[in-house]
């Protein structure tokens, strides 16, 4: 199987980086409720903020990189005037213009809330560290804004790969 | 040192901020989409069309209003904090909705 340069960019935004993006944010969520039941020992607490320091703020490097790519590079593609660009495909057939109406219109908005959420949240652990556990209510803050953010990533990812299978960037 | 590590002001500025970042992305969406002044203003480069505008705007907003916002509250313990969330996550729904198309494409029948 051979991929164009267009089709390897948008499986490093969509696959690697988005499919990364989606996944870290399992063990963030693991990593929050942990602190919130308070199911750890205090050396287990030391390493597991550090740990979670670390994730963090990664998983929101790797956030602002998906979208900064999606916006900067494979949405330039997508919106190219060729007549065979995703775009101008799904609007010249009315039974999939819906897909751009509501989904990329949608998608490419929306999608940059996700790593202002996961940011802010890398910050709060980074500033509060293990007294997140005695401010619960900032603790409980920081796990629903994860939630969120990853509400969000999954509506732009599923989103994004069903756009791909309608009309795919070639 | 230690004491100002504690308080919730630092929570209170950033959580804010994230509210306000995404409401300004909502409002820039609904706004470029609703008039098309605002749509052209925010084409900061043009193969992307207003969206890097739009974001840009946003992530402008949510960076500024968190700094003036952590050198208000930075060494401070918000009483009110509950209400400081409940205007964040006002400002994530009202981001949500500004960016959902059928919401503006219902406004925009309106007009």
């Amino acid at each position: 199987m051979i991929l164009s340069h267009r089709e390897w960019w948008t499986l490093i935004h969509g696959i690697l980086l988005g499919g990364f993006y989606l996944l870290s944010f399992t063990s963030g969520i693991v990593g929050l409720w942990s602190l919130l039941h308070g199911v750890l020992n205090p050396e287990g607490l030391r390493r597991w903020i550090k740990a979670l320091k670390i994730g963090f703020w990664g998983m929101s490097t790797i956030g602002w990189c998906t979208v900064i790519l999606g916006s900067c590079v494979i949405y330039v593609w997508y919106r190219d005037l060729d007549p065979m660009s995703p775009r101008m495909r799904l609007l010249a057939n009315p039974e999939k213009v819906f897909w751009h109406k509501y989904g990329m219109e949608w998608k490419e908005h929306l999608a940059w809330m996700a790593p202002m959420l996961t940011t802010t949240v890398a910050f709060l652990v980074s500033r509060y560290e293990e007294k997140l556990i005695e401010r619960k209510e900032i603790l409980k803050i920081a796990l629903n804004f994860l939630l969120i953010a990853f509400m969000i990533a999954m509506i732009c990812g599923l989103i994004g790969a069903l756009l791909n299978k309608e009309a795919p960037i070639l | 040192m230690k004491q100002n590590h504690f308080k919730n002001g630092p929570a209170a500025a950033a959580i804010l901020a994230c509210g306000i970042g995404c409401a300004v992305l909502g409002l820039m969406t609904f706004l470029g989409h609703i008039h098309v002044g605002w749509s052209r203003a925010l084409v900061w480069w043009e193969p992307t069309g207003s969206l890097l505008g739009k974001a840009g705007a946003a992530i402008a907003a949510w960076l500024l209003s968190w700094g003036v916002l952590q050198s208000l509250w930075g060494h401070s313990e918000i009483q009110r904090f509950k209400l400081v969330c409940r205007l964040a996550f006002f400002g994530i729904f009202l981001g949500w909705l500004g960016t959902f198309p059928p919401f503006f494409e219902w406004v925009g029948h309106l007009k």
